[in-house]
C-alpha cells in the first residue's frame, strides 16, 4: 500500500519517464520541458563541481548543447537524471582542468610556479565573505564533494531525497546520511571559523592596548 | 524509519567515501529530518527524549536550520541565472543572449585566426615569416613616443599602454582589448592587500603572406604545415 506522497512521486516519475521517452524520440517540446525542469538542479550540480573562476552560465549552455546533441543516445528514460548529472559534472571538471592548465602556463610565462601557499583556497573565501549568509554558503561549497552536492541539491525545494538519490545513483539512505553529516560538517567549519575570528579579534585588541600604553 | 532503525544502519555496508555512521550520527539524522520535514512521530519522541538530557540539541537544531536557510537563499540567487539558459535553437529573446551572440560574432573570427597564427606569434624559430608587410617588433610602434604628449620613458605603465592602444588603433595594428581579464592567481599579502596576477589580452592585426599550423608527425615531432586559404574578395576586417 503506497502513501499519498509515494503515489504522487510514482505519478511524477511515470510522467517524467514519458517526457524523457518523447524527448529521446526527437520531440522538441518534451526536450524543452525536461530542460525547464532540470536546469536549476543542473546549475546546483555544476556549482558543486566547477572551478571558482568558471562562468556558470557558459557551463550551463554547454550542458544544454550536449543535452540536445546526445539525448537520442540515452537508452533508459529512468536513467535521465543520472545521465544529465554526469554530463554536467564532466563539463565542470573539464573546465577545472582547463583552468588549472591555463593558470600553470600563465604563471610559467611570468616566471612563477604555483605553490601551495600561493593558492588561495575556499577557506580564505569563507573568511573574507562579509555577509553571514554568504559566509555560510561559501563554507557549504568548501565541504568535501561527496557531501557538498547532496547538501546543495537538498536546498532546492524541487529536489526530494529520492530524486537526489536518483541523480547521484545512490540509495536514499546514503543520501540522507550524507546530508545529515554534511550539515554537521558545515556547523563545525563555521564554529571553527568563528573561533579563529574571535581569537584574531582578541589578539588585535591586546595589540592595540599594548601599543596604546604610555 | 525511526531513529532506532537509523542506529541499526551502523551495520549497513560502507560505500567508497565512507558513509559509516559515526557516534552522534543518529542525532545528526534526527536534526536533518526535522529540518526537511521528514521526522515521524517516533523521530520526534526520540528527539524530545534526547533534548530532556541534552537541551543543547535545540541550539544545534536552530543553528542548522538557519544555516540551511542561508545556503538555500544564496544558492537560489546563484542559480537564478539558469532560468535564462535555453536550449540551443530554443526561444532566444533575452538581451544577455543577444549580447553574447554579438560577442561571438565580434570575436569568433579572431579566435579562429589566433589559433592559426599561434606558430607565428610565438615566434617559432624554424619558420621564416619575415615577409610580413609590417614591422614585426612586437609592442613597439615608431610613433608611440610622440603620442599623448608624454614621452614613453616618463609615462606610467597605464599611460604607456593607452598610448600603445591609440597608436595601434590608428595604424590598424591594434583592434581592441578583450573585455574580460583572466585572473591567474590572487594572494593575500601580509599588509592586508591582495596581489592579483591577471592576463590582459589585446587583439592585434597583421598581414602575412603565409600562415602555418603546428602539428605533430607520426614520430611525434612538431612540424609546421602551411595553411591554405581561399582568397577573399573583400577585406575581412
Amino acid at each position: 500500500m503506497h502513501t499519498r506522497r509515494q503515489r504522487r512521486e510514482l505519478d511524477d516519475q511515470q510522467m517524467n519517464e514519458g517526457v524523457v521517452h518523447a524527448a529521446i524520440k526527437g520531440d522538441r517540446d518534451a526536450l524543452s520541458l525536461l530542460w525547464d525542469e532540470s536546469r536549476r538542479w543542473v546549475a546546483a550540480v555544476i556549482l558543486a563541481h566547477k572551478p571558482r573562476e568558471a562562468d556558470l552560465e557558459d557551463l550551463l549552455q554547454q550542458v544544454a548543447m550536449q543535452l540536445c546533441r546526445k539525448i537520442s543516445t540515452l537508452d533508459e528514460p529512468r536513467a535521465f537524471r543520472g545521465w544529465l548529472r554526469t554530463i554536467a559534472i564532466n563539463i565542470a571538471r573539464a573546465e577545472g582542468r582547463k583552468t588549472t592548465r591555463r593558470k600553470r602556463s600563465m604563471l610559467r610565462l611570468v616566471g612563477l610556479e604555483p605553490t601551495p601557499d600561493r593558492t588561495r583556497d575556499l577557506a580564505d573565501e569563507v573568511a573574507q565573505a562579509s555577509e553571514e549568509s554568504n559566509r555560510v554558503y561559501h563554507a557549504a561549497r568548501s565541504l568535501p564533494a561527496g557531501y557538498r552536492e547532496p547538501v546543495l541539491l537538498r536546498c532546492l525545494q524541487s529536489m526530494s531525497y529520492e530524486q537526489i538519490g536518483d541523480a547521484m545513483g545512490l540509495p536514499v539512505t546514503t543520501i540522507e546520511t550524507r546530508i545529515a553529516r554534511g550539515r554537521r560538517m558545515l556547523r563545525e567549519i563555521l564554529a571553527q571559523q568563528q573561533k579563529q575570528n574571535d581569537s584574531q579579534r582578541r589578539a588585535a585588541l591586546q595589540g592595540s592596548a599594548i601599543g596604546g600604553a604610555p | 524509519m525511526s531513529a532506532d532503525n537509523d542506529m541499526n544502519r551502523i551495520n549497513e555496508p560502507l560505500d567508497a567515501i565512507g558513509d559509516e555512521l559515526l557516534p552522534g550520527s543518529a542525532r545528526d539524522l534526527l536534526i536533518s529530518r526535522v529540518i526537511d520535514g521528514r521526522a515521524s512521530s517516533e523521530d520526534w519522541d526520540r528527539f524530545r527524549a534526547i533534548a530532556a538530557h541534552e537541551p543543547e540539541i535545540w541550539t544545534e537544531l536552530g543553528e542548522t536550520q538557519q544555516q540551511h536557510e542561508s545556503v538555500r537563499d544564496e544558492l537560489s540567487a546563484a542559480i537564478a541565472i539558469a532560468d535564462r539558459v535555453e536550449l540551443p535553437g530554443g526561444p532566444i529573446d533575452d538581451s544577455h543572449i543577444r549580447y553574447r551572440l554579438g560577442l561571438v560574432s565580434r570575436w569568433g573570427g579572431w579566435a579562429a585566426a589566433a589559433a592559426l597564427l599561434i606558430v607565428w606569434s610565438l615566434g617559432n624559430p624554424s619558420l621564416s615569416l619575415s615577409s610580413t608587410n609590417e614591422t614585426s617588433t612586437a609592442g613597439v610602434i615608431p610613433s608611440l613616443s610622440t603620442t599623448g604628449g608624454i614621452g614613453l620613458s616618463e609615462a606610467e605603465p597605464e599611460q604607456a599602454f593607452e598610448q600603445y592602444m591609440s597608436a595601434g588603433q590608428r595604424t590598424g595594428r591594434v583592434i581592441a582589448e578583450m573585455p574580460e581579464q583572466f585572473v591567474v592567481e590572487t594572494t593575500p599579502m601580509p599588509d592586508g592587500t591582495i596581489e592579483v596576477l591577471y592576463l590582459r589580452q589585446v587583439i592585434e592585426r597583421r598581414v602575412i603572406d603565409q600562415a602555418y599550423r603546428q602539428v605533430r608527425d607520426d614520430a611525434g615531432n612538431t612540424i609546421a604545415v602551411p595553411v591554405r586559404f581561399e582568397p577573399r574578395t573583400n577585406n575581412a576586417y
